[in-house]
């Protein structure tokens, strides 16, 4: 049975970086919410600290965290999740939300154990393989992170650039699994899908991630990430770089997606080559538009 | 108690000055943090291998070749020339 | 969760990979697009803390960051936290020493950038009332947010500044750096003060009298003890705390622990 509901349920945002922090302050737009990445305010004070708390006095917030790595197999640090602890008691976020990816490991040395074992952060979002061993590791930590924060977490799905060995499941029924025993919830991108498909060489995009989003039991999805990014060079991935406008392919999964998870929050990324920040809302009231019709159609 | 004399003197000339200050000043100023806040260090993290995040990084030099190939305001301030950096840098790998 | 081989093992090797520190992997496309992202974030993330070692760097910058990642790995997961070794990796550089300046420009740098996400603290004039009222031995100064002293044998303060007037397209950039060419010329050495007074860091040249008591408050010596120690010196608490306070570098009185 789908999820019913009206049309002014639907919360949409857009993710805030530093080229529209004055726009978002002094030009306030119709948008429900204001996603940040929740690392960029781990200072004690300063400038950035104060953007974020005048952002939260006119917008709700949504806290992204990037560097959590959720699927790390020696475990989250306790110091960063203090600080994302702290950031969740300044700005009360509607949501909060990390990756399904590794982000803490060490690096091999051919001698020194010691040295071995020494935390070293990817900085980035490194893909893991979908099986058993990583779902408990995944589980653990995101049950960790729930604890410490209080809070319910949403694990979004990556774009990944390479395949790491070992998988014995898909992604999306490892995600459901992992929902289900962390009792987390899941923020689906629906440009990663598209990526991963176009980076699989799918002949079928579109089926692809409709097939993924019809897997997932409705009531586990909790965000939407709506993105667009530019096309693969030539013998080299396509890359989720967050820099075009969101492309027809990402609207048409949007309205599966709404057809089968109901008014969901959904967000518009963008960040590199950033438009202005009338083009970023008007992308927002786009999704808006969309989901309204979409959903009213749903109900009758 | 010491140094009575010199504190005391200290805090009445510290309170006439406070009183002379506006409240703007006294608040801090006027800066604006949206005007002042860097550009977020963690945006780039979901978006690997893009060329325009930050640029290509040459990641095949030779150990401190960047000291030679430095083309920054180093040069203008009269620190040395490419060519005397790079004899330098010879004679640098040459000792140690 | 030392059971999990399987995947410790899997993951540690991928991000050994990247860090391009074993070569067990048969470069990839996907394998090149991290390796070139983790360079640009490093990149990107060090020219944000370090703007005045990115200039004078310039073009080197790229392969200058690549070098200083494979010597010291990010090991907090923000970025805005890495790099605090690289005025000390500068100062190793022995090809360097035509630009001696270079890892002392860097700690300037860094201070700044350590200022601009120190702890706000609010200006509290009436606490300046507890020096009528109390035991000065038992008292402390207050300062502004993000207050660091450097002592440096080369003209920092000159070379910022030059370096900062170029980021904001002044126009009396020009006539800055051949104040720091000068000063470098000169071999003059300054003291530096960096201090927050609301969002953004300030750096000025002090005297070596103000940075001795400068020292003594961010040691937190009682203002008894602080003021015995510069006895010595020419130092005038009476026109020091009242510039102090319209500077914003005096943000109050309190007990000392």
């Amino acid at each position: 049975m789908k999820k019913q509901s009206t049309s002014s349920d639907i919360l949409i945002g857009v993710g805030l970086r530093h080229n529209h922090y004055e726009d978002a302050l002094t030009r306030p737009k119709a948008i429900d919410f204001i996603e940040v990445h929740a690392e960029n305010f781990f200072a004690e004070g300063g400038a950035a600290k104060a953007v974020l708390d005048q952002v939260a006095k006119q917008y709700a917030i949504s806290l992204h965290a990037t560097t959590l790595g959720l699927g790390s197999a020696r475990g989250i640090p306790k110091q960063p999740l203090q600080k994302l602890r702290q950031l969740i008691e300044q700005s009360q976020p509607l949501l909060v939300s990390d990756h399904a990816c590794f982000t803490w490991s060490s690096l091999q040395q051919d001698s020194n154990n010691e040295e071995r074992f020494s935390p070293v952060h990817a900085g980035d979002l490194l893909p893991i393989a979908f099986n058993a061993e990583t779902l408990d590791i995944t589980v653990e930590n995101v049950e960790s992170v729930q604890q410490h924060i209080a809070r319910q977490l949403l694990v979004e799905n990556l774009s990944a650039y390479i395949t790491p060995e070992g998988s014995t499941m898909s992604e999306v029924s490892f995600l459901t699994e992992l929902c289900l025993r962390a009792n987390c919830r899941l923020l689906l991108d629906i440009n990663n899908l598209v990526v991963n498909a176009s980076n699989a060489n799918s002949a079928d995009i579109l089926g692809d991630v409709s097939g993924y989003i019809q897997q997932i039991p409705p009531q586990l999805v909790g965000e939407i990430h709506l993105a667009g990014c530019s096309p693969a060079q030539p013998g080299a991935p396509m890359i989720d770089d967050h820099s075009q406008p969101v492309p027809d392919i990402v609207w048409e999964g949007y309205r599966i997606a709404l057809k089968h998870f109901g008014a969901v929050p959904t967000l518009v990324e963008w960040d590199t080559a950033l438009p202005s920040w009338e083009v970023l809302t008007d992308e927002a009231a786009k999704a808006r538009a969309i989901a309204e019709e979409v959903l009213s159609r749903d109900v009758a | 108690m010491k140094h009575a004399l010199v504190i005391s003197a200290a805090l009445a000339a510290t309170l006439a000055a406070g009183t002379a200050m506006s409240p703007t000043a006294l608040a801090g100023g006027k800066e604006k943090c949206y005007g002042i806040a860097k550009a977020g260090q963690n945006d780039c993290a979901n978006l690997a291998g893009t060329h325009s995040c930050a640029g290509q990084a040459t990641v095949d030099n030779a150990p401190d070749e960047w000291i030679t190939v430095a083309k920054g305001t180093c040069n203008d301030l009269g620190g040395m020339t490419k060519k005397e950096a790079k004899t330098a840098f010879k004679a640098a790998q040459k000792s140690s | 969760m030392t059971s999990h081989n399987q995947a410790l093992q899997t993951q540690s090797a991928l991000i050994s990979a990247i860090y391009n520190q074993n070569n067990a992997h048969s470069e990839s496309p996907g394998l090149m697009a991290y390796q070139r992202s983790l360079a640009a974030n490093a990149k990107r993330a060090l020219a944000i803390s370090y703007p005045t070692i990115s200039q004078l760097v310039g073009d080197g910058f790229s392969a200058l960051s690549h070098e200083f990642l494979q010597d010291y790995p990010l090991t907090a997961g923000d970025w805005g936290e890495w790099g605090s070794e690289l005025p000390l990796w500068l100062a190793g550089k022995t090809a360097l020493t035509n630009y001696p300046y270079l890892s002392d420009c860097a700690q300037l740098d860094w201070f700044c950038h350590q200022s601009e996400r120190a702890a706000n603290v609010a200006l509290d004039l009436e606490s300046l009332s507890l020096l009528a009222e109390q035991d000065a031995s038992q008292l402390e100064v207050v300062l502004a947010s993000g207050v660091f002293l450097l002592a440096s044998s080369h003209p920092v303060v000159d070379i910022w500044q030059a370096h900062q007037s170029s980021q904001q397209n002044d126009e009396a950039t020009p006539a800055l750096f051949a104040a720091a060419a000068q000063s470098i010329a000169a071999q003059k050495s300054q003291f530096a003060l960096i201090w927050r007074p609301q969002w953004k860091a300030q750096v000025r040249v002090i005297d070596e009298t103000e940075f001795l008591w400068l020292q003594q408050l961010l040691a937190k010596q009682p203002l008894t003890t602080a003021l015995d120690n510069m006895s010595h010196t020419n130092f005038n608490f009476e026109t020091w705390l009242p510039k102090a306070l319209q500077a914003g570098l005096f943000c109050g009185i309190k007990p000392a622990n």
